[in-house]
């Protein structure tokens, strides 16, 4: 199977626009909170750009060790469990916001990997390994392992569902194709 | 785990990778600078204290309240704590703190047109629902089971 990369094509420039005219208007009416928020704006890119950085490297290296049709071939070759655990542990071990990782993971399922995997991937995600410390100290140890493992169900769970949904919605298209 | 080479014969080098990762993070900055730019801008009109202002004292709305909150809000997740433990403080419930916290990281309304940009909108759909319900089951259980040990 290969994977042919879309030619570059810039994503979201409506949607940048829509916000650059936002702050306009709010500059325009409210110049104080205008400047407060590009302000804010850079302080978040400044947060954001390293783990962009250090992410652009791991999706390289992910994708020059285990291109997307290998990793589709290991979900198939070794079925539906350890393809949730590696969802789950995937997902657990990610960071920085979750949108850094859309291009990622996007590829992935562009190469075949099932949406099914990437909705537990994205649940699991609220496991926040480094920040647990601060979680028991905020709201005790049994909250914190209660939590973490309720997640960790329900991020397998949606799995399912969205496995089943995928199911139903392709045999649904099949049969509509059947009919013409 | 032994390398395997790709379907067209050769492994491609690591600097083929990095070229198509750099191009597919190039793609997507706009976006990113949106996201950014609306984030920041809902955290100054909308600060994270007024949020704890929203909540009812019934459980059931609460969780749903929380739920809400917690999708609207962005940022790191060790702001969800500190508001959380404050909520807590304050005498709001562990239902609506718990799916405060948890739909601050499993759900972002800001983030949907990236996301479907990116999956596309079923998927986006799909998944966002099903968020929103495993936070409420998971903010009602967790609650449920801390309250039956304690």
């Amino acid at each position: 199977m290969k994977t042919s990369s879309p030619p570059f094509k810039f994503k979201g420039l409506r949607f940048l626009t829509l916000v650059a005219i936002s702050y306009v208007s709010l500059g325009l009416t409210h110049s104080e909170q205008a400047m407060q928020s590009l302000m804010r704006a850079g302080q978040i890119l400044g947060q954001i750009l390293p783990i962009i950085a250090l992410v652009v490297v791991i999706n390289a290296l992910i994708n020059w060790w285990l291109p997307p049709n290998k990793m589709v071939r290991l979900f198939k070759k070794h079925g539906a469990k350890r393809g949730w655990g590696i969802a789950m542990v995937a997902g657990v071990m990610s960071h920085g916001p979750m949108y850094l990782w859309y291009p990622m993971l996007s590829d992935l399922q562009r190469g075949g990997v099932p949406q099914s995997i990437l909705v537990t991937y994205f649940y699991a995600r609220a496991v926040k390994l480094p920040l647990l410390p601060l979680m028991v100290d905020y709201f005790g140890v049994l909250f914190t392992v209660t939590l973490e493992v309720y997640i960790l169900i329900a991020a397998w769970l949606q799995g399912l569902v969205m496995q089943f949904l995928d199911r139903h919605h392709r045999g649904v298209t099949a049969d509509a194709e059947d009919c013409r | 785990m032994a390398r395997e080479q790709v379907s067209d014969g050769a492994k491609a080098p690591f600097a083929t990778s990095l070229k198509k990762s750099v191009a597919s993070f190039a793609a997507m900055m706009p976006m990113i600078f949106g996201v950014v730019g609306l984030v920041a801008l809902l955290q100054t009109l909308i600060p994270p204290q007024r949020l704890v202002g929203f909540f009812t004292g019934n459980a059931a709305v609460d969780t749903l309240i929380g739920t809400g909150c917690g999708a609207v809000a962005a940022g790191n997740p060790i702001v969800s704590y500190l508001l959380g433990g404050e909520m807590l403080g304050q005498g709001v419930s562990l239902y609506a703190v718990t799916a405060f916290i948890l739909a601050w990281v499993t759900l972002g309304f800001i983030q949907i047109p990236m996301e479907v940009e990116a999956f596309g909108g079923r998927f986006t759909l799909i998944r966002n629902v099903l968020a929103f319900l495993g936070t409420l089951a998971v903010a009602t259980l967790t609650s449920w089971t801390v309250g039956w040990w304690a």
